[in-house]
Protein backbone atom coordinates (compact mmCIF):
# COMPACT_ATOMS: atom_id res chain seq x y z
CA UNK A 1 0.00 0.00 0.00
CA UNK A 2 1.29 3.42 -0.72
CA UNK A 3 1.19 6.19 1.48
CA UNK A 4 0.44 9.56 -0.50
CA UNK A 5 0.76 11.50 2.81
CA UNK A 6 3.98 13.01 2.15
CA UNK A 7 3.38 13.48 -1.43
CA UNK A 8 2.27 16.94 -1.62
CA UNK A 9 2.64 18.81 1.30
CA UNK A 10 0.61 21.69 -0.13
CA UNK A 11 -2.49 19.76 -0.83
CA UNK A 12 -2.63 18.80 2.91
CA UNK A 13 -3.07 22.72 3.69
CA UNK A 14 -6.39 23.00 1.96
CA UNK A 15 -9.78 22.04 3.64
CA UNK A 16 -12.74 20.68 2.51
CA UNK A 17 -14.65 23.98 2.58
CA UNK A 18 -11.53 25.73 0.74
CA UNK A 19 -11.36 23.24 -2.11
CA UNK A 20 -15.17 23.31 -2.85
CA UNK A 21 -15.50 26.97 -2.66
CA UNK A 22 -12.42 27.28 -4.79
CA UNK A 23 -14.35 24.68 -6.99
CA UNK A 24 -17.43 26.80 -6.53
CA UNK A 25 -15.89 29.62 -8.05
CA UNK A 26 -14.27 27.68 -11.31
CA UNK A 27 -18.03 27.08 -11.89
CA UNK A 28 -19.18 30.50 -11.83
CA UNK A 29 -20.33 31.85 -15.26
CA UNK A 30 -18.16 34.79 -16.22
CA UNK A 31 -19.84 37.12 -18.45
CA UNK A 32 -17.80 38.16 -20.93
CA UNK A 33 -20.68 40.50 -23.06
CA UNK A 34 -19.76 44.19 -23.67
CA UNK A 35 -21.75 46.88 -22.55
CA UNK A 36 -23.97 47.74 -25.27
CA UNK A 37 -26.09 51.01 -25.83
CA UNK A 38 -29.28 50.69 -27.73
CA UNK A 39 -29.12 53.34 -30.58
CA UNK A 40 -31.95 54.91 -32.99
CA UNK A 41 -29.86 55.53 -36.14
CA UNK A 42 -31.50 57.98 -38.34
CA UNK A 43 -31.08 60.49 -41.34
CA UNK A 44 -31.57 63.99 -41.38
CA UNK A 45 -30.24 66.24 -44.51
CA UNK A 46 -28.39 63.16 -45.82
CA UNK A 47 -26.46 63.05 -42.32
CA UNK A 48 -26.31 60.10 -39.99
CA UNK A 49 -27.55 60.63 -36.80
CA UNK A 50 -28.38 58.17 -33.51
CA UNK A 51 -30.25 59.16 -30.38
CA UNK A 52 -30.23 57.15 -27.48
CA UNK A 53 -32.89 54.20 -27.51
CA UNK A 54 -33.53 55.09 -23.97
CA UNK A 55 -34.38 58.47 -24.75
CA UNK A 56 -36.76 57.45 -27.77
CA UNK A 57 -40.41 56.29 -26.51
CA UNK A 58 -41.82 55.43 -29.90
CA UNK A 59 -41.32 55.76 -33.55
CA UNK A 60 -44.67 56.70 -35.66
CA UNK A 61 -45.33 57.13 -39.24
CA UNK A 62 -44.36 60.52 -40.75
CA UNK A 63 -47.62 61.05 -41.96
CA UNK A 64 -49.49 62.30 -38.69
CA UNK A 65 -51.73 64.87 -38.84
CA UNK A 66 -49.70 67.99 -37.28
CA UNK A 67 -51.77 70.91 -36.37
CA UNK A 68 -50.17 74.12 -37.42
CA UNK A 69 -49.92 76.43 -34.48
CA UNK A 70 -49.12 80.10 -35.41
CA UNK A 71 -47.18 82.22 -33.33
CA UNK A 72 -43.77 79.42 -33.27
CA UNK A 73 -40.64 79.93 -35.03
CA UNK A 74 -40.41 77.70 -38.01
CA UNK A 75 -38.63 74.80 -36.30
CA UNK A 76 -42.29 73.89 -34.89
CA UNK A 77 -44.16 72.38 -37.21
CA UNK A 78 -47.01 72.36 -34.23
CA UNK A 79 -48.90 69.17 -32.74
CA UNK A 80 -49.87 65.75 -32.98
CA UNK A 81 -52.66 64.57 -31.10
CA UNK A 82 -51.53 61.04 -29.39
CA UNK A 83 -53.90 58.82 -27.96
CA UNK A 84 -55.44 61.74 -25.70
CA UNK A 85 -52.44 63.69 -25.30
CA UNK A 86 -51.34 66.62 -27.34
CA UNK A 87 -47.41 66.46 -28.40
CA UNK A 88 -45.19 69.45 -29.95
CA UNK A 89 -43.34 68.29 -33.21
CA UNK A 90 -40.48 69.90 -34.06
CA UNK A 91 -37.42 69.92 -36.18
CA UNK A 92 -33.63 69.76 -35.87
CA UNK A 93 -32.23 71.36 -38.92
CA UNK A 94 -31.85 74.87 -37.84
CA UNK A 95 -30.62 73.89 -34.30
CA UNK A 96 -27.72 71.89 -36.36
CA UNK A 97 -27.62 74.07 -39.21
CA UNK A 98 -28.75 71.47 -42.12
CA UNK A 99 -30.24 72.83 -45.34
CA UNK A 100 -34.03 72.11 -45.14
CA UNK A 101 -35.40 68.76 -46.69
CA UNK A 102 -39.48 68.14 -48.04
CA UNK A 103 -39.51 64.52 -46.70
CA UNK A 104 -42.33 63.42 -44.59
CA UNK A 105 -40.16 60.99 -43.39
CA UNK A 106 -41.04 59.57 -39.42
CA UNK A 107 -41.38 60.78 -36.52
CA UNK A 108 -39.08 59.64 -32.94
CA UNK A 109 -41.22 60.65 -29.89
CA UNK A 110 -38.28 61.82 -28.08
CA UNK A 111 -38.18 62.31 -23.91
CA UNK A 112 -35.23 64.17 -22.13
CA UNK A 113 -34.81 66.68 -19.39
CA UNK A 114 -38.32 66.03 -18.55
CA UNK A 115 -39.67 67.24 -21.61
CA UNK A 116 -41.46 65.09 -24.47
CA UNK A 117 -41.56 66.14 -28.41
CA UNK A 118 -41.68 64.07 -31.52
CA UNK A 119 -38.87 65.02 -33.50
CA UNK A 120 -38.83 65.11 -37.46
CA UNK A 121 -36.58 62.59 -39.38
CA UNK A 122 -36.02 62.14 -43.04
CA UNK A 123 -35.30 58.44 -42.88
CA UNK A 124 -34.98 55.77 -39.99
CA UNK A 125 -31.85 53.41 -40.60
CA UNK A 126 -32.35 50.87 -37.94
CA UNK A 127 -32.57 50.37 -34.00
CA UNK A 128 -29.29 48.62 -32.84
CA UNK A 129 -27.47 47.28 -29.91
CA UNK A 130 -23.81 49.13 -29.70
CA UNK A 131 -20.59 48.69 -27.99
CA UNK A 132 -20.28 51.48 -25.29
CA UNK A 133 -16.62 50.81 -26.33
CA UNK A 134 -17.19 51.63 -30.02
CA UNK A 135 -18.65 54.76 -28.89
CA UNK A 136 -15.73 57.69 -29.09
CA UNK A 137 -15.93 60.96 -27.97
CA UNK A 138 -16.96 64.18 -30.76
CA UNK A 139 -13.96 65.45 -32.63
CA UNK A 140 -12.11 68.63 -32.23
CA UNK A 141 -13.34 69.43 -36.07
CA UNK A 142 -16.99 68.89 -35.60
CA UNK A 143 -18.99 72.08 -36.48
CA UNK A 144 -19.42 74.36 -33.78
CA UNK A 145 -23.17 74.36 -34.42
CA UNK A 146 -23.25 70.80 -33.93
CA UNK A 147 -20.67 70.43 -31.46
CA UNK A 148 -22.98 71.00 -28.40
CA UNK A 149 -25.38 68.29 -29.20
CA UNK A 150 -23.23 65.40 -29.70
CA UNK A 151 -22.53 63.03 -27.14
CA UNK A 152 -20.58 60.93 -28.86
CA UNK A 153 -19.55 59.63 -32.95
CA UNK A 154 -19.69 55.87 -34.32
CA UNK A 155 -18.20 54.58 -36.65
CA UNK A 156 -19.42 51.36 -37.95
CA UNK A 157 -16.70 49.00 -38.10
CA UNK A 158 -18.95 46.62 -41.01
CA UNK A 159 -22.00 48.27 -42.86
CA UNK A 160 -25.49 46.54 -43.81
CA UNK A 161 -23.57 45.90 -47.64
CA UNK A 162 -20.22 43.98 -45.86
CA UNK A 163 -23.03 41.79 -43.92
CA UNK A 164 -24.53 40.73 -47.25
CA UNK A 165 -21.54 40.58 -49.33
CA UNK A 166 -19.33 38.17 -46.55
CA UNK A 167 -23.32 36.63 -45.86
CA UNK A 168 -23.26 35.32 -50.01
CA UNK A 169 -19.57 34.72 -49.72
CA UNK A 170 -19.85 37.82 -52.80
CA UNK A 171 -16.76 39.92 -51.50
CA UNK A 172 -17.07 41.88 -54.80
CA UNK A 173 -19.08 44.60 -53.31
CA UNK A 174 -16.95 47.34 -51.96
CA UNK A 175 -18.78 49.43 -49.47
CA UNK A 176 -18.64 53.15 -50.24
CA UNK A 177 -17.58 55.93 -48.74
CA UNK A 178 -20.98 57.06 -47.74
CA UNK A 179 -21.79 53.53 -46.08
CA UNK A 180 -18.91 53.85 -44.03
CA UNK A 181 -19.91 57.34 -42.60
CA UNK A 182 -19.60 58.19 -38.88
CA UNK A 183 -23.04 58.55 -37.05
CA UNK A 184 -23.51 61.61 -34.94
CA UNK A 185 -24.94 60.26 -31.07
CA UNK A 186 -27.21 63.10 -30.62
CA UNK A 187 -27.71 64.05 -26.85
CA UNK A 188 -31.81 64.89 -26.71
CA UNK A 189 -30.67 66.58 -23.43
CA UNK A 190 -28.43 69.57 -24.62
CA UNK A 191 -31.06 69.80 -27.63
CA UNK A 192 -34.24 69.78 -25.61
CA UNK A 193 -32.59 72.38 -23.64
CA UNK A 194 -31.34 74.51 -26.12
CA UNK A 195 -34.71 74.62 -27.74
CA UNK A 196 -36.19 75.45 -24.92
CA UNK A 197 -33.87 78.39 -23.96
CA UNK A 198 -35.28 79.83 -27.78
CA UNK A 199 -32.37 78.20 -30.33
CA UNK A 200 -33.30 76.71 -33.38
CA UNK B 1 -73.01 85.56 -29.13
CA UNK B 2 -73.67 82.35 -30.32
CA UNK B 3 -74.63 80.20 -26.74
CA UNK B 4 -74.42 76.64 -27.23
CA UNK B 5 -73.92 75.90 -23.32
CA UNK B 6 -77.37 73.94 -23.06
CA UNK B 7 -75.49 71.35 -24.64
CA UNK B 8 -73.44 69.63 -21.91
CA UNK B 9 -74.91 71.05 -19.02
CA UNK B 10 -75.27 68.30 -16.81
CA UNK B 11 -71.83 67.99 -15.12
CA UNK B 12 -71.12 71.79 -14.39
CA UNK B 13 -68.36 71.05 -12.52
CA UNK B 14 -66.61 68.62 -15.54
CA UNK B 15 -67.19 71.64 -17.98
CA UNK B 16 -65.34 74.78 -18.59
CA UNK B 17 -67.22 77.59 -19.97
CA UNK B 18 -65.14 79.12 -23.23
CA UNK B 19 -65.67 82.26 -25.06
CA UNK B 20 -64.48 80.79 -28.73
CA UNK B 21 -63.51 83.06 -31.44
CA UNK B 22 -61.13 83.23 -34.35
CA UNK B 23 -57.66 85.00 -34.60
CA UNK B 24 -56.71 84.96 -38.33
CA UNK B 25 -57.70 81.81 -39.40
CA UNK B 26 -56.64 80.48 -35.48
CA UNK B 27 -59.83 79.19 -33.44
CA UNK B 28 -58.81 80.31 -29.82
CA UNK B 29 -60.88 80.53 -26.98
CA UNK B 30 -61.03 82.52 -23.59
CA UNK B 31 -62.55 81.49 -20.08
CA UNK B 32 -65.78 82.82 -20.35
CA UNK B 33 -65.84 85.25 -16.92
CA UNK B 34 -63.14 86.92 -18.33
CA UNK B 35 -65.15 87.91 -21.19
CA UNK B 36 -67.78 91.06 -19.66
CA UNK B 37 -68.78 92.43 -23.12
CA UNK B 38 -69.66 92.24 -26.48
CA UNK B 39 -69.65 94.67 -28.99
CA UNK B 40 -69.49 94.87 -33.16
CA UNK B 41 -67.14 97.83 -33.12
CA UNK B 42 -64.38 99.70 -30.43
CA UNK B 43 -65.49 101.94 -28.43
CA UNK B 44 -62.80 102.08 -25.83
CA UNK B 45 -59.75 103.84 -25.73
CA UNK B 46 -57.57 100.94 -25.20
CA UNK B 47 -57.80 98.03 -27.68
CA UNK B 48 -56.00 95.58 -29.56
CA UNK B 49 -56.42 93.37 -32.68
CA UNK B 50 -56.09 89.79 -31.45
CA UNK B 51 -53.87 88.68 -34.42
CA UNK B 52 -50.97 91.20 -32.97
CA UNK B 53 -51.78 90.71 -29.24
CA UNK B 54 -51.58 86.70 -29.47
CA UNK B 55 -50.06 85.83 -32.01
CA UNK B 56 -47.25 88.29 -31.81
CA UNK B 57 -47.87 89.20 -36.38
CA UNK B 58 -46.87 92.70 -37.43
CA UNK B 59 -50.00 92.70 -39.81
CA UNK B 60 -53.40 91.26 -39.53
CA UNK B 61 -54.74 89.23 -42.30
CA UNK B 62 -58.52 89.73 -41.22
CA UNK B 63 -60.09 92.71 -40.05
CA UNK B 64 -61.87 92.28 -36.65
CA UNK B 65 -65.51 91.73 -37.06
CA UNK B 66 -66.11 91.38 -32.85
CA UNK B 67 -64.67 92.97 -30.14
CA UNK B 68 -64.88 91.27 -26.70
CA UNK B 69 -64.70 93.58 -24.02
CA UNK B 70 -61.78 92.40 -21.33
CA UNK B 71 -60.49 93.67 -18.15
CA UNK B 72 -57.01 94.58 -16.67
CA UNK B 73 -55.82 96.37 -13.88
CA UNK B 74 -56.15 99.53 -15.75
CA UNK B 75 -59.91 98.39 -16.08
CA UNK B 76 -61.79 97.48 -19.75
CA UNK B 77 -60.33 97.44 -22.86
CA UNK B 78 -61.41 95.63 -25.72
CA UNK B 79 -59.85 92.82 -27.98
CA UNK B 80 -60.56 92.36 -32.22
CA UNK B 81 -61.63 89.33 -33.49
CA UNK B 82 -62.70 87.46 -36.23
CA UNK B 83 -65.39 84.89 -37.08
CA UNK B 84 -68.57 83.81 -34.87
CA UNK B 85 -68.16 84.69 -31.38
CA UNK B 86 -69.64 81.57 -29.50
CA UNK B 87 -70.03 80.53 -25.63
CA UNK B 88 -69.87 76.75 -25.60
CA UNK B 89 -68.89 74.20 -22.01
CA UNK B 90 -66.31 72.18 -23.14
CA UNK B 91 -65.32 68.83 -20.94
CA UNK B 92 -62.05 69.23 -19.11
CA UNK B 93 -60.64 65.95 -19.93
CA UNK B 94 -60.41 67.87 -23.91
CA UNK B 95 -58.50 70.29 -22.70
CA UNK B 96 -54.23 69.80 -23.10
CA UNK B 97 -52.03 71.20 -21.12
CA UNK B 98 -49.42 73.02 -23.41
CA UNK B 99 -46.71 70.84 -24.70
CA UNK B 100 -43.00 72.22 -23.02
CA UNK B 101 -41.54 73.41 -26.06
CA UNK B 102 -44.38 75.05 -26.87
CA UNK B 103 -44.70 77.06 -24.27
CA UNK B 104 -41.41 77.72 -24.22
CA UNK B 105 -41.11 79.25 -27.94
CA UNK B 106 -44.92 80.75 -28.19
CA UNK B 107 -45.24 84.51 -29.00
CA UNK B 108 -47.82 85.01 -26.35
CA UNK B 109 -47.10 84.11 -22.83
CA UNK B 110 -50.38 84.03 -22.34
CA UNK B 111 -50.93 80.70 -24.30
CA UNK B 112 -51.80 78.07 -21.94
CA UNK B 113 -53.26 74.73 -23.22
CA UNK B 114 -55.23 73.74 -26.61
CA UNK B 115 -58.05 71.43 -26.93
CA UNK B 116 -59.35 70.26 -30.52
CA UNK B 117 -62.94 71.42 -31.90
CA UNK B 118 -64.59 69.39 -34.76
CA UNK B 119 -60.65 68.28 -35.95
CA UNK B 120 -59.85 71.83 -35.53
CA UNK B 121 -57.05 73.08 -32.99
CA UNK B 122 -58.31 75.90 -30.56
CA UNK B 123 -55.84 78.06 -29.03
CA UNK B 124 -56.56 78.79 -24.61
CA UNK B 125 -55.54 82.03 -23.36
CA UNK B 126 -55.53 83.57 -20.03
CA UNK B 127 -57.51 86.35 -20.14
CA UNK B 128 -56.17 87.45 -16.88
CA UNK B 129 -52.82 87.92 -18.68
CA UNK B 130 -54.03 89.73 -21.62
CA UNK B 131 -53.96 93.33 -21.68
CA UNK B 132 -53.40 95.49 -24.82
CA UNK B 133 -49.81 97.06 -26.01
CA UNK B 134 -49.12 100.65 -25.49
Amino acid sequence: MTDYSQQNSETQRISLDEALAHQSDDLSIIDVDEPCQQLVLFRIANQRFALPGSAVNEILSGDQPVYFVPGLPASTEGVIHLRGNIESVITLQALLDLPPTEQTGMLLLVTAAGIRSAIRIDYLDDVCDTPVSALKPAPDTLSSQLKPYVSALWQPETTFDEEVSDATGDNTEVPSAHNRAATVLLNPEALFNAYQQGLG
Amino acid sequence: MVNDAHKHMSESTSYIALVLFKVGQTLAAIEAHHVVGLASSATMQRFTDAECLLLNTQDISVLPSNWLTLQDAQGPWQLGVTGEVVLTHVPISELFPLPSLIAARHASPALRGMTLRDKTLCLLFDGAALSPKN
